[in-house]
């Protein structure tokens, strides 16, 4: 029976620990706490597989005990995000459409010249549940449905929080471009 | 017919665009307003130009070996089980992997084993002295003598971790111990501090692993852990003792901020092979 079950567990489960390892590195920012919350999952996943109803979205169950672990361990020591300054970023927008700038050039011009610890930072200081979204869907490469499931929200919820961690991460990161004087614009 | 929409419709289409999910009219109709308005389109580029910078920067990683090794090692366990029965049954445990037929005869002859390899005269006691390297070596006396019993008698990794992880505020370490069998565990609470202990058995030997919340022990006054063995652990990731007596060894390590120390009466090499999986010999 127990090695039914572990073999069960391996067969099924452990494939899966690649994208709670990602995801427990981009929330936690620290490869020893990523591999404490995916040992943590796996031991709780295992202990509770009988709960597991077979047939159904096992990376999403998988992922949904994680993210309560990383709730339960990290939500209070969360850092508050980084003061976006909007009016600045309000008067970035005024001067593309001012100058003329070619939205093409835009990309290479801002974001090529941006760091890895800006993106890190950037994204690090996305409230949790819009980072959530953000790393399944633009790093994890996730649907929209399948998010809902992970997330356990509906697929219009799993949009907005998109939308809006999109929008928070881009203006950080012009926000740094501007710093790093890749942009034009008002100084801080 | 072609539809015609807004600043404000383009703003909301923009993101499902970029992710694919848009209705193939809309998406025509976006394009359409895209290439007639210019903060619309400079708005469009931004957003897969900051998108684009998280994915080249935010690369996915291969979870590490030694993770992925670490939880297999505690979800498998096999070998060790097998290797296990034996003691379990010293124990009066069931044991999971144990023939009943077969349990009655096995726990008699490991009986004898076990009290065979009983060493009444070994010990390191000395006055307890808050030192966590003291504790480990009197607890270590207490469990050859037989005076320090397993709470739990299990030869399942799982089963000793969640045990152990009920009743501590920190997380439990299960080292690899490929060679080693697991008996059981218990806990043992001093100065308010509760400190996991794992008992193993490796060939009529018993191996003793205790686990304490480093948190505390590193500023801690009433328990602690020396400065030269925290030197050392800084400097090379273990303190290791021998020669104590024939053959006892005691490797102390941190995991995170589990304090760990390993005891037996065994070669230093096999006991750092087990707890590091390095090659064993």
């Amino acid at each position: 029976m127990d090695h039914q079950k572990n073999k069960e567990f391996e067969q099924e489960a452990v494939p899966h620990m690649d994208i709670l390892y990602n995801y427990a590195l981009r929330m936690t920012s620290s490869p020893d706490d990523a591999a404490d919350l995916v040992q943590e999952t796996y031991l709780k996943a295992f202990r509770f597989w009988d709960k597991y109803e077979k047939g159904t979205n096992i990376r999403a169950w998988l992922f949904r005990i994680l993210k309560n672990s990383f709730i339960n361990k990290y939500r209070k020591e969360t850092k508050e995000p980084e003061t976006v300054d909007y009016d600045d970023i309000q008067n970035f927008y005024n001067s593309i459409k001012a100058d003329s700038v070619d939205p093409n050039d835009l990309q290479a011009k801002i974001f090529g010249g941006l760091l890895e610890d800006d993106v890190a930072r950037a994204l690090e200081a996305l409230p949790e549940e819009f980072r959530t979204v953000v790393i399944l869907c633009d790093i994890e490469g996730l649907s929209y449905e399948e998010i809902a499931e992970f997330v356990d929200c509906p697929i219009g919820t799993v949009r907005s929080r998109l939308h809006r961690g999109r929008k928070i991460l881009r203006d950080m990161l012009l926000n740094y471009a501007r710093r790093h004087g890749f942009v034009d614009g008002p100084g801080d | 017919m072609d539809i015609d929409i807004t600043c404000i419709e383009a703003l909301e289409y923009l993101n499902d665009s970029i992710d694919g999910q848009l209705d193939p009219s809309l998406e025509r109709a976006l394009r359409a307003h895209l290439s007639k308005c210019r903060l619309c389109d400079a708005e469009n580029a931004l957003t897969i130009g900051a998108r684009a910078s998280v994915r080249r920067h935010m690369k996915r990683v291969d979870t590490p070996a030694v993770l992925r090794r670490r939880i297999l090692a505690s979800l498998a366990p096999d070998i060790p089980a097998r290797r296990a029965a034996g003691f379990s049954g010293v124990f009066g445990v069931t044991g999971w992997r144990v023939p009943l037929a077969l349990g009655g005869a096995l726990a008699i002859a490991l009986l004898t084993l076990f009290v065979v390899n009983r060493k009444p005269g070994h010990t390191h006691t000395r006055p307890p002295d808050g030192s966590v390297v003291t504790e480990s070596f009197n607890r270590f006396d207490e469990v050859i003598d037989g005076r320090l019993q397993p709470d739990i008698r299990s030869d399942n990794p799982l089963v000793v971790q969640k045990y152990l992880e009920e009743r501590v505020h920190f997380l439990v370490r299960m080292p690899p111990m490929r060679q080693f069998s697991l008996v059981g565990a218990n806990l043992n609470t001093a100065e308010n501090e509760t400190t996991a202990q794992l008992i193993y058995e490796y060939h009529g030997q018993y191996v003793y692993v205790s686990q304490d919340d480093a948190r505390k022990l590193i500023h801690g006054t009433r328990r602690f852990i020396p400065a030269p063995v925290l030197a050392a652990i800084n400097a090379s990731g273990f303190y290791t003792t021998t020669g104590r007596l024939t053959d006892c060894t005691m490797a102390m390590w941190l995991a995170d901020s589990t304090l760990c120390t390993a005891i037996a009466d065994i070669k230093p090499d096999l006991l750092l092979a087990n707890i590091t999986e390095a090659q064993i010999p």
